[in-house]
Order: C-alpha cells, then sequence, then structure tokens
C-alpha cells in the first residue's frame, strides 16, 4: 500500500510538471483533484469547527454549563448562506457586517502597538553611531534609511530641497530591500523544487 | 433597513473591540468581547464551507449540461467529498484521510508552486536586465544575500555570510521598516473607515 | 557573435533542464558544503533550551503542502528539540493543513524522545479566524479548542489542566508561511501580553520579519530550508534541511549565473544593433 502511494505522489508530481512543456489533460485533471481535494479539507475543519464550538458546547455540554448563546453564531452563519437566494440576498450582510467589524477593530488593534508604534520607538531609541551588524556607522545609515523611505511615500508636498535628498536616500536604500527580497525568494522557490526533486530521487527511484 | 442594519452592526462591534484594546471595561471587556470572539470563530467557520458550496454550484452545472472535460468536474466533486467525509466521520487520524493528504495532496499543492522555481530561474534569464544604477544595486543585494544564505557563499567568500547580514540587518530592515509604518498608516485608515460606514464596498458594489 | 543572438533567444525547456540538474546532480553527489549557524538560528535555539523542564510552549503551524520543504524540517528539529529538554507542547494551527503536519511531526519525533501524547504534547488543530482565533486563545484556550484533533474534550487532557490562558504560556514558536502567521501572532498576542515570540518562516517572508526582529517583538527566526539546516545541525538531527543545502547552493549559483549570461548577451547584441 505504501508503495502504490509512493507511486501515486510521484505520478501526481510528474502530472503537473508536465505543466512546463505545455497545457496537457493531466495536468487539468492533476488540478481539480487538487482544488477539490483542497476544499473537501475546508469543508472538514469548517464542519468541525461548528460542531466542537457551537453545536456541542449547545446541544451536548457533557457536564460542563450549557451555553445557550451559541445560538447566535448558529444564526448568524446561516444567515451568510442567504447570498444564494434572489430576495433575501441582503440579510447575508448582517454576518458579514458583525466578521468585518470585529475584523478592522482587530486589524487596527494588532497594527498599531507591533507594527506602528513598536517600529517608531525602536528607531527613535538607537544611538546615532553603533555597531549593528558590522560597522560603526550601521546606526546612523538605519535611521536615514527608515526616514528616507518615510519621505519617499510622503506625497503632500512637491519633492525639492531636503525632501529630495531624503527620497532618494529611501529610494536606494528601498532598492537594497528589494534586492534582498529578490534573493530570499528564489531561495524559497529553490527549496520547494529541492523538496520535491528529493522526493522523486529518495522515495520514488530510491538513488538516494 | 437593508442598508442601515448591517452598517449600525459592523460600527457596533468594531468600536466595541476597540474600546475594549484602550480601556478595560468590567462587563464589557469580560463577558461581552468574550462571547463576540467565540462566535467570530464559528461564523468564520460557516464562511469557510461557503467557497465550498459555490464550487458545488459551479461543478455540478458543469457536469449536468455536459460540458467539456466535464469528467474533470466529477473528480473535483467526489475528491472534496471523500476529503470531507472521511475525517467527520473518522476524525483526521483516520488512516484513509491521512494516506490522501500522504499521498495525493501533498504532491498535488507541493509541485503547483514549485513550478515557480522555473519560471523565476527563466524570469531571471530573461528578464532581469542591468539597464539603470538602481538595477545594479538591486542585483547585487540579491546575489550577496543569494550566496550568504547558502554554504557555498562562505566557501567562495568568507565576506558573504557577514555583508548578507550586515546588507539586511542594516538597509532591508530600514526600508521594510518604512514600508511597514506608512502601510499601517493605511492599514488603520482603511478599517476605521469602515467601521464608520464610509467605505462599504465589501457589501459589494454599494 | 551570432551565438550571442542565439544565447540571447534560448528556449525555455534548456533553462528549465539545466535548473533541474543543477539541483539532481548536487543530490546524487553531495559536495559537503560545512554549515554556519546564524546569529538569529542561534536566538531561536537559545530561547527554547534555556527554559526550565515543564514550562509550556505553544507551537502554531501557519502552513501548506506547499512550504512543506521550508517549514516541515524546521517543526521536527524544534520539536525534537522542546520534548527533548522536557518542556511541555501545545500544538495549534492557524492554517488548516498544518493540523494535519503537526500530527506527522509528532509521529515521527515522539517515539525518538519518548514523548506521551496528552502528557507531554498535544494537538488543537485549526480553528478559522485568524486574529480572532489568537485573540480568544489569549483569553481561554480551552474555549477556543473545546477538543483536540482525537475529539478528546480539551479539559479532560492531563496537560491541559494547567494550560487555561496565555499567561500559562512560556513562550510561541509560530512556523508560518504567511497571513496569518508570525506577524499575526506579534500584532495580536505579542504587542498586547507579555510572552516572547520566536519562530520560523519561508525565505520569502523574512524580510517582512527583519523589523519586528530589530524592535524586539520577534527574538530569533529561522528562515526558510537553510534556517532549517542549521537547526537540524544544532539538535543533530539530520533530514530534508541539510540534505537539501548541496542542491540550494548550486541551484543559487545557476541562477546567479543565469542573471550574468543573459545581461551579457543583452549588452553584446544590444551593441552590434546600435
Amino acid at each position: 500500500m505504501e508503495t502504490l502511494g509512493i507511486w501515486i505522489g510521484a505520478l501526481c508530481t510528474l502530472a503537473i510538471f508536465s505543466y512546463l512543456l505545455r497545457e496537457n489533460p493531466f495536468f487539468r485533471t492533476a488540478e481539480h483533484l487538487f482544488i477539490g481535494m483542497a476544499a473537501g479539507i475546508g469543508i472538514f475543519y469548517g464542519y468541525q469547527s461548528i460542531v466542537t464550538n457551537a453545536w456541542n458546547p449547545l446541544f451536548n455540554p457533557g457536564d460542563e454549563p450549557r451555553q445557550w448563546f451559541m445560538i447566535v453564531p448558529l444564526v448568524l452563519g446561516v444567515l451568510l448562506y442567504t447570498r444564494f437566494l434572489k430576495k433575501g440576498k441582503w440579510i447575508s450582510r448582517i454576518p458579514l457586517g458583525f466578521m468585518v467589524g470585529v475584523g478592522s477593530a482587530l486589524a487596527i488593534r494588532g497594527v498599531i502597538g507591533a507594527s506602528f508604534m513598536n517600529q517608531i520607538t525602536a528607531t527613535m531609541s538607537l544611538p546615532l553611531w553603533g555597531v549593528m551588524s558590522k560597522f560603526g556607522i550601521d546606526s546612523l545609515l538605519f535611521i536615514l534609511g527608515v526616514l528616507g523611505t518615510l519621505i519617499y511615500f510622503y506625497f503632500s508636498r512637491e519633492q525639492k530641497g531636503p525632501l529630495k535628498v531624503g527620497a532618494s536616500i529611501g529610494k536606494w536604500v528601498m532598492m537594497i530591500a528589494f534586492g534582498a527580497s529578490f534573493g530570499n525568494t528564489v531561495m524559497a522557490r529553490m527549496s520547494l523544487l529541492v523538496g520535491r526533486i528529493y522526493y522523486l530521487l529518495g522515495e520514488w527511484l530510491a538513488i538516494l | 433597513m437593508r442598508r442601515e442594519l448591517p452598517i449600525a452592526i459592523t460600527f457596533v462591534s468594531g468600536i466595541l473591540f476597540l474600546l475594549d484594546y484602550f480601556v478595560k471595561i468590567p462587563y464589557l471587556s469580560e463577558y461581552v468581547v468574550g462571547h463576540f470572539l467565540d462566535w467570530a470563530i464559528v461564523v468564520a467557520a460557516f464562511a469557510l464551507l461557503l467557497g465550498a458550496a459555490n464550487l458545488l454550484r459551479i461543478h455540478v452545472q458543469r457536469i449536468v449540461k455536459g460540458k467539456k472535460e466535464w469528467w474533470n468536474s466529477l473528480i473535483l466533486l467526489v475528491a472534496m467529498f471523500v476529503m470531507a467525509i472521511v475525517p467527520i466521520i473518522w476524525t483526521q487520524q483516520n488512516a484513509v484521510y491521512e494516506y490522501l493528504f500522504k499521498h495525493f495532496f501533498e504532491h498535488l499543492n507541493g509541485t503547483m508552486f514549485s513550478l515557480l522555481a522555473f519560471y523565476i530561474a527563466s524570469a531571471a534569464y530573461r528578464a532581469f536586465r542591468i539597464r539603470t544604477k538602481e538595477a545594479t544595486v538591486l542585483l547585487i543585494a540579491a546575489v550577496v544575500v543569494m550566496l550568504g544564505a547558502t554554504p557555498i557563499g562562505a566557501a567562495i567568500w568568507k565576506g558573504f555570510p557577514q555583508y548578507s547580514d550586515w546588507l539586511q540587518t542594516v538597509f532591508t530592515t530600514a526600508g521594510m521598516r518604512g514600508i511597514m509604518i506608512g502601510a499601517s498608516l493605511g492599514a488603520m485608515v482603511t478599517a476605521l473607515r469602515i467601521i464608520f460606514g464610509i467605505d462599504r464596498s465589501y457589501f459589494g458594489g454599494q | 557573435m551570432k551565438w550571442l543572438e542565439k544565447l540571447q533567444t534560448i528556449d525555455r525547456r534548456i533553462i528549465y533542464l539545466l535548473l533541474a540538474l543543477s539541483i539532481i546532480l548536487p543530490l546524487l553527489f553531495p559536495i559537503g558544503l560545512p554549515l554556519e549557524i546564524s546569529k538569529n538560528t542561534q536566538a531561536v535555539y537559545e530561547q527554547i533550551d534555556k527554559l526550565p523542564p515543564g514550562s509550556v510552549v505553544l507551537v502554531s503551524y501557519d502552513w501548506d503542502a506547499a512550504s512543506a520543504p521550508e517549514l516541515l524540517p524546521q517543526a521536527e528539529a524544534i520539536t525534537k528539540h522542546i520534548l527533548e529538554k522536557k518542556l511541555k507542547l501545545v500544538a495549534v494551527a492557524l492554517w488548516n493543513q498544518g493540523a494535519t503536519f503537526a500530527d506527522r511531526v509528532h509521529n515521527s519525533v515522539a517515539p525518538e524522545v519518548g514523548a506521551e501524547y496528552g502528557k507531554d504534547y498535544v494537538n488543537l488543530g485549526y480553528r478559522p479566524g485568524q486574529a480572532v482565533v489568537l485573540n480568544s486563545l489569549a483569553r481561554d484556550i480551552h474555549a477556543t479548542f473545546p477538543e483536540d484533533v482525537t475529539r478528546t474534550r480539551t479539559a479532560s487532557i492531563p496537560m491541559m489542566q494547567d494550560i487555561k490562558t496565555i499567561e500559562d504560556i512560556d513562550l510561541i514558536v509560530c512556523l508560518s508561511a504567511g497571513d496569518p502567521g508570525l506577524r499575526t501572532y506579534i500584532e495580536q498576542i505579542g504587542a498586547q501580553y507579555p510572552v516572547t515570540i520566536t519562530g520560523g518562516v519561508t525565505a520569502v517572508s523574512v524580510p517582512g520579519m527583519l523589523p519586528y526582529l530589530q524592535s524586539g517583538d520577534l527574538v530569533g527566526l529561522l528562515g526558510g530550508m537553510s534556517g532549517a539546516a542549521q537547526y537540524e545541525m544544532l539538535v543533530d538531527r539530520p533530514g530534508l534541511g541539510m540534505g537539501g543545502m548541496d542542491a540550494q547552493s548550486i541551484a543559487h549559483l545557476l541562477i546567479i549565473a543565469f542573471i550574468f549570461i543573459g545581461n551579457i548577451a543583452y549588452v553584446a547584441v544590444g551593441r552590434k544593433k546600435k
């Protein structure tokens, strides 16, 4: 059974790789199989979460107190499906509104601390001269880099004089950042391919 | 009612969670926010099924109408039902589910994304042109990082890992931080616009 | 200079073939290049290593099969370290496939170190809702995950008796391939509760995490397959990470060569046209 599984895995891999030569029926079948399985996994976890987090606490509480309030999300959840109706379509906006409200507030709560204030204070608390990685000038370069990048995206005033210098620093710093991002992206993609070939050579052909 | 009710609900739930962040109000923070969080998980679970419901609708139609390559739609639906029903009945630690996940799904998903390795190689050859000074700097940073992160870099020159670390610690971090602060401001403004009902695009075309 | 013009219009299939060979050959004939441990990998190791036995580590599986070559070896090496140190491991997932990968990692590592399910480690599975799930689990883990993946009530699992809110967690290790993931943990939990967050990401996510490392919101970071290889070396458990490093190295050299050859051909042909 395990050997059959490895052959299936190899055939699935090769069916998808065949797309590199040209679009073909094997790829399309594999693609549909993939989407179907991914959707199936989604259904399972959706169902499982509804049962464990709402249905059981409401209808099968066991030794714990029954949670009557759990009727609310069950109703809200079902209302999401009114979007398939012609007349009652607007009702689906009620649960949607709830989720969007909670989601937006949590987005603000998240961003405001770690990604906004902490980033500003961490930059402000750096000394003007200090080693961050290699040279004493690192710290100064870093602070100029952050300020320059911010100035680059400042469009409320025409960029001339000091603003132009700042924006120019920002541009070069971002070029280095994008270069490093490109390098990291290459690294990630190659790792995925290494993983696939490792499987084909190691598990399927067993020559590693 | 049709327009106001959803906007009012967005406003109330949004403001409640914002209040809870800045000032902890005894009953509100402990009880109401806690319940809202529990509810939101369940509603998100229903939303997860929504995508599958859409797929079901489209592919049943394709099969019924006998569209071109309708058997692929059939394969999709069978795969969907098997991957859903088996763990629903016997949990995710069931041998059949684990077998299907390990031998079919993992390879399909993994290979689909590993195709990008070939495209990035092809793009590196055909599209990465050093036309400007900016592109030259970008290229140098990319090369140093690529060599610095793998053992071959250090084997060629001991400086590669060090300079890769320097570029990333000083310049990449600074650039990313600048972008992050700007993007955070944007995210906060967008979220506030949604909570206050100014931006209603998420309701679809209104 | 006709060959230079030809070089510019080379068939993409030749590029594909060369790339495949650059990975196949080093896998078949390993060079055994020595690995260096980066300071960020070392920092992750130290965060786990300094915890006293019995401390609780929350490991979050926020990735799918597409990122498995980078994050599965990271997860296995880190899990070995956690269980070997006799720490309690609570696995959760913000990506639905993560719950299955958590089972896979536990099944392969737990027997090696003699760890027992329910006593030393537990898999609470996946819940949808992203940031909502994290805010919810910070308040009440048992309400967020009323049952584990085996459908045992969380309240009845021995090791979960004393693990109820974020205050009972000593360290968060988030292994993430994007959002929701490490950033979500830093934003939703790190900024609001005094718990240390560390983790591992795919190489492509590394630049986006660097500002958090500098600001101290994130302590230590494993980056991609090379981060996995370094951690495998630290805990002495060779796997795909270490096995794939030579291939990764040669593939990088090839990409760099592609960029240079592509440009030489472009410049040469461009000059001739002028």
